[in-house]
């Protein structure tokens, strides 16, 4: 018998089941009242320090916890453990978060009763993009240091960001950045962006970022209610 | 690089869509990729050459079709292509828009000899 050739079409999204338990644990996270922020940056944009700031400006308010993920070492759990509940990710050579180490990392965490809880992301704009850790909110973080022009060259991580957090604010003075420019770089590709500044080593800009947040979980609070 | 993960979940698929013919059979994938999918084609292929043996696709070939990056628009209802990564419509120059295409990577189909 001659072999012949035959199609199997298939049209589906390689990241479809990963997706939906990223969205089904989102629902459940929304059912406990919990608000998830997943921050993303190159490295050294600041986010271990807006950790730190934001568990300092929460203490004794609300409950928080922190996810770090690092390729290596566990200096940022280390760094956020006297103010916060934290668990390092260690990825040893991934260079992203994926949602099931997460939730192995949540596992670990002391409760499951917090009312925010962060993952900070790999140090990277390009791969954390592509990756859904069940996050409410996606906030990227710009420093002063960077540049300017960076939105443009990272779109999906601004595209799928819902805010963006220029850091870094007290070096404005000493660097080539337009905060003008790069929010309207951004808002190119990103309409909806809600845009902060912070300089999170004299804990400026800390209580808007604060606020912010216990607004959008009042909101979530809300929606459950609808959806209940 | 993350395109590993990526391949490992498309492997995986192709796996499924062929449960009823062997694997080494699989001539041919044929996926969809545009330019907020998040992966570099180049990457894509090397990985996909680097793992598919150990699913038995020994003989399998990659073909990656590109797709634009499209978008309707949430206000005056039009679709357009998005240029340079600009997200307003192209009629109205909202922002309220949809990508419809171009932000995934997909599975399009298999081919399998008989």
């Amino acid at each position: 018998m001659i072999p012949s050739t035959r199609t199997i079409e298939v049209n589906r999204d390689v990241q479809a089941e990963r997706k939906q338990a990223a969205a089904e644990a989102r629902n459940a996270f929304t059912r406990n009242g919990t608000l998830v922020i997943n921050l993303v940056s190159s490295p050294g944009a600041g986010k271990t320090s807006l950790l730190e700031a934001t568990a300092k400006y929460w203490k004794g308010r609300w409950r928080m916890a922190v996810l770090v993920g690092d390729i290596a070492t566990e200096r940022d759990a280390d760094r956020l453990a006297p103010f916060t509940p934290v668990r390092q990710l260690t990825t040893g050579g991934a260079c992203h978060l994926e949602l099931e180490l997460v939730q192995r990392g949540l596992a670990q965490l002391p409760s499951d009763d917090y009312e925010f809880l962060f993952i900070e992301n790999i140090g990277n704009l390009v791969c954390p993009a592509s990756h859904d850790l069940a996050e409410h909110l996606r906030v990227v973080l710009l420093s002063t240091t960077e540049g300017d022009d960076k939105p443009g060259k990272y779109p999906k991580m601004f595209r799928t960001s819902h805010a963006m957090m220029i850091t870094k604010t007290d070096l404005l003075p000493y660097v080539p950045f337009s905060s003008e420019a790069a929010i309207e770089d951004a808002l190119r590709i990103q309409g909806n962006l809600h845009v902060l500044h912070s300089c999170a080593i004299r804990n400026e800009g800390i209580e808007d970022w604060c606020l912010w947040l216990e607004h959008r979980r009042e909101n979530l609070l809300k929606s459950k209610e609808v959806c209940l | 690089m993350h395109e590993y993960s990526l391949v490992r979940r498309l492997i995986s698929h192709v796996l499924e869509a062929i449960e009823s013919s062997p694997p080494c059979n699989v001539q041919e994938v044929v996926v969809s990729a545009g330019p907020l999918s998040g992966v570099e084609p180049l990457l894509v292929v090397q990985a996909f050459d680097q793992l598919k043996s150990d699913a038995g696709l020994r003989v399998c070939r990659l073909l990656i079709e590109a797709t634009d990056l499209m978008a309707d628009c949430e206000s005056c209802r039009c679709s357009f292509a998005v240029q340079d990564f600009v997200f307003r419509c192209a009629t109205c120059n909202s922002s309220s828009i949809t990508v419809t295409a171009g932000d995934e990577f997909r599975l399009l189909r298999v081919k399998v000899l008989e």
